[in-house]
């Protein structure tokens, strides 16, 4: 039961949005609720102004942008798992938004609120910082691109600033023999991943790992890239020491998370399994 | 007696009557109750687990908008005491009020009710209310709680020992004396929050000296008797309903605090109150499940035989005693260790100790899954050290189906039981002779393949009325009906058993059905309010509804059935003895085309002008059926896991399971019970635990943490059935309710240590989560190194 | 639970003492202060939202000096209260002057979380925990090195 009052706001227009927004450094922003909603009952958020943007229709759409595939912010979790180019082209966005929560959070749930909203253990920053996306937003200043490896920087704490909103998310379009996946360790109470991994792997003309990006989440305070199996992948022929080799690494340097779920040393062990099987698939499919 | 009908429902899936009503959402429950004028309540709760309460301040809360009053402990003394109704002896009880006075003794212990005219301000008045609480040391552990120096929970008693429970029997000293192997082994059976699908709610109103109350429960004839006894009302001017619930588990078989408060406060108000748990207050204020630590040795010969077993029992009482927390880890555990097996010595103590935690009671199985847990883990472990088949083990050990009824070492009869078959049946549903190729392969492939199994026997049917008073039981078991036939040939059954998923509707109908010659559709069965029902019942719980409520309801419907016989054979100018009932008929046999109808016979009972000489008017009966004795319903469940060694992750390939439970008035329900049992059990040994932290918070406190399993975790189960009938009723049933429960969750772990030994990992406490097994494999890989 | 951290501050130990001993200059760097009551020397209360992100909470907190061993040794024992929780802390503060006017300050706090927080916060209180230890060792940093 959410016992505090609020009011809420349901701009037509991202301008409405951004002034609403800006009248109190108490407003929030809500999409699909199912982040802030579980907060507000269980007591552990108290907006006094809620700012509802689901009226704003462009921010649905997926779209294509010279190549791109450019998400809009309130693209529903379901509509981005079940849309035949970013299934194709960027299997690992589909994988991820595919396995949150259940079918009632994937059709009201955002990628906007997901990314915006930073849990420690939500699926889509895998895919965002594998990919490289570029988080565009709009404040009072005017709009900024915000690329993905600057956005996340803690729990729940990202680079937008709190009268910011996310108007879209961009993923280039990854180019030559390409293959992604998105693997999670899941916690079997709640859905969200213990430890999830997006792999993007693109291929040389003679097979060897050109580039090789892989995306941590679930893991530590906040997503992130693990370089060092990066750099020790790149070059190699994908073969099963190298993908053996490079997960090892991939769990390198982090302070893992610890908790009721699963401690640290789990958590890191996890990530260097699902590291190896996200990119053993990644290869897989880039080689067709 | 005379002919008898064929039976034409009983033992038939005749689909559910309160199914179509249900699943279009029309029942209704507790919440959906609405009353002019209702207000609405919200407790404050202590978020200290051991704290004594220095001042509560209501000031800022009585000024919230729609507040009507805020009552405390010292407020609310005339509710009474909360009922414990099992005693056992050298029971150190405690005063357990309603809402706490001097100290908060858990997380979650009441403080204060705060009543307002809407539920949100209900709430929001009671997060204004300020406590001033002087924290106290403290003990959640219950094995430590018995140590000297602990914080003491109940001052007055200067101890947190709730009791010792001590049975014997044999010469255990001389068992392992002769002993040729022994195994030990230390068992936590883990804390579980029940979770019914339906939160708690209670709805009170006080009209010209009425009190009606609709609650959430499994017994509300005891309701009715506490809150008469408690709040001084004549008992029939006091009505409980238990509308449609959804679920219980054990954690509805009480009288809790809200339902002596809602009703004291609308007795006092005079105004409608309700008050209806979210599920996470209900995660601290309704009671846990199971908690015991336990360390079992067993003696045997090399050739497998028993000679003894050893049992060394603590269990969490939480911080006070409810209505049945002393007769669940003795009455119902100690006494059934021994399980399916002929034992010649046993020796068990049972030591309850009181924690800062939720308080702890019956959960589905309450006692008879600990005690299952306990043997069957204790028999793989054996079968382990003398390198026998685990089968082979149990059959060698089973009591043989010429020795009953068996008196056990520990001093208990069973009424009928045929192990064998059943545990052959299970082994070929899961085709248990090539497991050890199936084992082979999986490893080829990386995985560990293992297969467990559990063959139980459960003690149901509670329970005979003078074992009850034996034990220290402070109720009668029996059970009541009430079958009432209006003169144009309705026919109601009323009984005293409290349904909330068991589906009585329907096999009570089934059974009344038979016996009166009518279909089950002829007949409306009607539960849960005291204002209708007979006298007393007893409720529904421990597996006891179709071996004592259903006999009832046979019994009554015999008594129906005799008098049309009566009836009929004077109308028809016959004797009874040539006089046939069936299909809602009574006609001469081989005369069927001259009949009266049901209709003729119960409208002649009540024009009364053309009855047998000597014959009193009317179509009613009432019976009390008072078992003779306990059911013992048995069987064999298999379980076979594939084991990740990577992840730790378990995947349960297939699942088999024979069960006995005498004959089945419903197969489909019976199923029923099973798929959502076994999933209970299999959420013990895999996915649920209540974790306390040291400062008596439960930090799985939703079910965002909390995994209760669903359909999605569990494979379909391959279920079949013996039949041994009991002669301890007429029907010859047993009970099926916990079954599945009480054997899944050993059988499950089995199959998980089975995998994993030829790693050489012989125990893991459960919930067998995959950081718990992967960090298994991996200490027993560094071991070997 | 337990909060810890270390930081060497670029000025002198009594200006360190002057600003970890005054509640108003702590609170500040703390939380989100909503209202500041100093009761005497060495008693205050406080209002605070503390929390990460969108997680934030309001505590009503008391709190006392129950050591103050100038320059170098302080401990502050508090109990707060929020919607349905209580939290109960002990800080201890110990100050060395390692030399060059810089002063190496140790934070170490016990806390111990009551109620509604630690029922479904659990998953979140680690968090805010590295980042209060983080943001606070910022501040105190920040103003006591300001010209």
């Amino acid at each position: 039961m959410i016992t505090q009052t609020f009011t809420i706001e349901s701009p037509a227009t991202i301008e409405e949005a951004i002034t609403s927004l800006g009248r109190s450094p108490d407003a929030k922003v809500i999409a699909g609720g199912h982040s802030l909603i579980p907060l507000m009952k269980l007591g552990l958020s108290e907006p006094k102004q809620l700012v509802d943007l689901r009226r704003i229709r462009q921010l649905r759409e997926i779209k294509n942008e010279d190549g791109a595939i450019v998400v809009g912010a309130l693209a529903t979790h379901r509509s981005i798992a079940d849309h035949a180019a970013i299934r194709k082209t960027l299997t690992a966005l589909a994988e991820a938004a595919g396995g949150v929560g259940d079918l009632q959070v994937r059709s009201r749930g955002t990628i906007g609120g997901s990314l915006a909203h930073a849990d420690p253990a939500a699926d889509e920053p895998a895919p965002a910082l594998a990919f490289d996306a570029t988080v565009r937003v709009i404040g009072p200043k005017g709009r900024r691109d915000i690329p993905a490896r600057e956005f996340f920087k803690g729990p729940f704490e990202t680079a937008l600033a709190s009268n910011e909103i996310v108007t879209d998310v961009r993923f280039a379009a990854p180019a030559g023999r390409v293959g992604s996946s998105y693997l999670k360790f899941a916690h079997p109470a709640s859905g969200f991943a213990i430890v999830g991994v997006a792999a993007a792997i693109a291929l040389k003309g003679d097979g060897t790992i050109e580039r090789a990006a892989i995306g941590v989440t679930g893991a530590a305070a906040s997503a992130f890239r693990s370089s060092a199996s990066e750099r020790a992948l790149t070059g190699t022929g994908g073969d099963a020491n190298a993908i053996a080799a490079a997960a090892s690494k991939a769990a390198d340097g982090i302070s893992a998370l610890s908790d009721l779920a699963a401690s640290a040393e789990f958590r890191k062990h996890l990530v260097t399994v699902y590291a190896r099987r996200a990119i053993e698939l990644a290869i897989e499919r880039a080689r067709g | 007696m005379t002919a008898t009908a064929p039976a034409t429902y009983i033992g038939t899936r005749t689909p559910r009557k309160e199914d179509p009503k249900l699943i279009r959402g029309g029942g209704t429950f507790t919440d959906d109750v609405t009353l002019p004028a209702m207000v609405y309540v919200s407790l404050v709760r202590s978020p200290h687990a051991h704290a004594r309460i220095r001042r509560i301040d209501a000031a800022a809360a009585r000024k919230e908008p729609g507040v009507v009053t805020i009552v405390t402990g010292k407020d609310a003394e005339a509710t009474g005491v909360l009922p414990v109704f099992i005693t056992v002896p050298g029971l150190n009880g405690t005063k357990h009020m309603p809402l706490a006075t001097d100290k908060a003794r858990y997380a979650g212990d009441a403080i204060a009710a705060v009543v307002a005219d809407t539920r949100h301000a209900a709430k929001r008045a009671a997060e204004l209310v300020t406590v001033d609480y002087e924290p106290l040391p403290v003990i959640v552990d219950a094995t430590k709680a018995l140590e000297t120096g602990a914080p003491i929970l109940h001052e007055e008693l200067g101890t947190n020992l709730a009791f010792t429970y001590p049975v014997k029997g044999g010469d255990i000293d001389k068992a392992f004396r002769d002993a040729e192997a022994t195994v030990k082994l230390r068992i936590v059976n883990q804390r579980l929050i029940p979770n019914a699908m339906e939160p708690r709610a209670v709805v009170a109103k006080f009209e010209a000296g009425e009190l009606t109350v609709w609650s959430s429960t499994q017994i509300p004839h005891f309701v009715q008797l506490i809150l008469s006894l408690n709040l001084g009302l004549s008992q029939n001017k006091v009505r409980v309903i238990a509308p449609e619930v959804g679920g219980g588990f054990g954690s509805k078989l009480q009288v809790y605090a809200e339902e002596l408060l809602v009703a004291h406060l609308a007795k006092t108000l005079g105004r409608p109150v309700k008050w209806t748990e979210d599920r996470r207050e209900g995660y601290l204020a309704t009671i846990h499940g199971r908690d015991l630590v336990e360390e079992v040795e067993v003696a045997a010969k090399r050739d497998g035989t028993l000679l003894g077993v050893r049992i060394r029992t603590v269990a969490n009482m939480g911080a006070y005693l409810q209505a049945f927390a002393p007769g669940i880890p003795t009455i119902l555990h100690a006494f059934i260790i021994p399980g399916a097996y002929r034992i010649p010595a046993f020796d068990c103590e049972v030591r309850g100790a009181y924690t800062n935690t939720t308080p702890v009671d019956a959960y589905r199985g309450a006692g008879r899954p600990e005690a299952t847990f306990a043997i069957e883990r204790a028999m793989d472990r054996l079968a382990d050290e003398i390198r026998m088949d685990p089968a082979e083990l149990r059959r060698k050990n089973f009591v043989p189906p010429d020795a009953f009824p068996f008196t056990t070492i520990s001093g208990i009869m069973y009424d009928s039981g045929d192990y064998g078959p059943a545990l052959d049946r299970a082994l070929e549903m899961a085709d248990y002779k090539a497991f050890e190729k199936r084992r082979v392969e999986a490893k080829a492939r990386g995985r560990y393949r293992g297969i467990g199994l559990s063959s139980y026997v459960e003690i149901c049917g509670l329970a005979p009325s003078k074992a009850n008073s034996a034990l220290g039981v402070g109720w009668g078991g029996y059970e009541s009906a009430r079958i009432r036939v209006h003169p144009t040939g309705a026919i109601q059954v009323f009984t005293g058993t409290s349904p909330h998923g068991q589906g009585h509707e329907t096999s009570w109908a089934q059974i009344a059905a038979d016996a009166i010659g009518v279909t089950p559709n002829d007949i409306e069965v009607r539960h849960g309010d005291t204002f209708e029902s007979p006298g007393m019942g007893v409720g529904t719980f421990g597996s006891r509804s179709l071996a004592v409520g259903g006999i009832a309801v046979h019994n009554a419907a015999q008594k129906i059935r005799e008098k049309v016989i009566q009836i009929g054979a004077h109308l028809l100018e016959a004797s009874p003895d040539d006089v046939v009932v069936q299909g809602g008929k009574v006609f001469v046999k081989g005369v069927p085309e001259k009949a009266k109808a049901f209709g003729e016979i119960s409208m002649a009972a009540y024009l009364a002008s053309n009855l047998p000489e000597g014959m009193e008017p009317g179509l009613e009966a009432t019976t009390y059926y008072d078992p003779p004795n306990f059911t013992f319903p048995f069987g064999t469940h298999i379980a076979e896991v594939e084991v990740d060694p990577e992840t730790g992750s378990i995947e349960i390939i297939r699942y088999s399971a024979c069960d006995d439970c005498g004959r089945q008035i419903n197969p489909m329900i019976v199923e029923g019970q099973l798929h959502g049992g076994i999933t209970q059990g299999i959420g013990q040994a895999l996915y649920e635990a209540a974790v306390y932290d040291n400062n008596g918070q439960l930090v799985s406190g939703s079910m965002m943490e909390y995994h209760v399993p669903n359909a999605a975790d569990v494979p379909a189960f391959a279920l079949d059935h013996t039949v041994t009938l009991t002669k301890t009723n007429p029907l010859g049933v047993k009970g099926i309710g916990e079954a599945g429960t009480i054997a899944s969750t050993p059988a499950m772990v089995n199959a998980v240590i089975d995998a994993l030994s030829p790693l050489g990992i012989t125990h893991i406490d459960m919930p067998l989560t995959a950081e718990k097994v992967w960090g298994a494999i991996r200490n027993a890989g560094e071991a070997r190194r | 639970m337990h909060f810890e951290g270390v930081v060497e501050v670029a000025a002198t130990r009594d200006r360190v003492w002057s600003f970890v001993s005054d509640p108003a200059r702590v609170a500040a760097c703390a939380a989100d202060v909503e209202h500041l009551e100093v009761i005497d020397a060495t008693h205050f209360r406080v209002t605070v939202r503390a929390g990460i992100g969108p997680i934030r909470t309001t505590f009503a907190i008391d709190a006392e000096f129950t050591e103050l061993r100038a320059p170098e040794h302080a401990e502050v024992r508090a109990t707060g209260r929020a919607r349905g929780s209580a939290v109960e802390m002990s800080n201890v503060v110990d100050l060395a002057d390692v030399g060059d006017g810089r002063t190496g300050l140790r934070w170490r706090a016990e806390v111990n979380v009551s109620g509604a927080i630690a029922n479904i916060g659990s998953r979140f209180m680690q968090a805010a925990a590295d980042k209060t230890t983080r943001d606070v060792f910022a501040c105190l940093k920040e103003r006591l090195e300001a010209p």
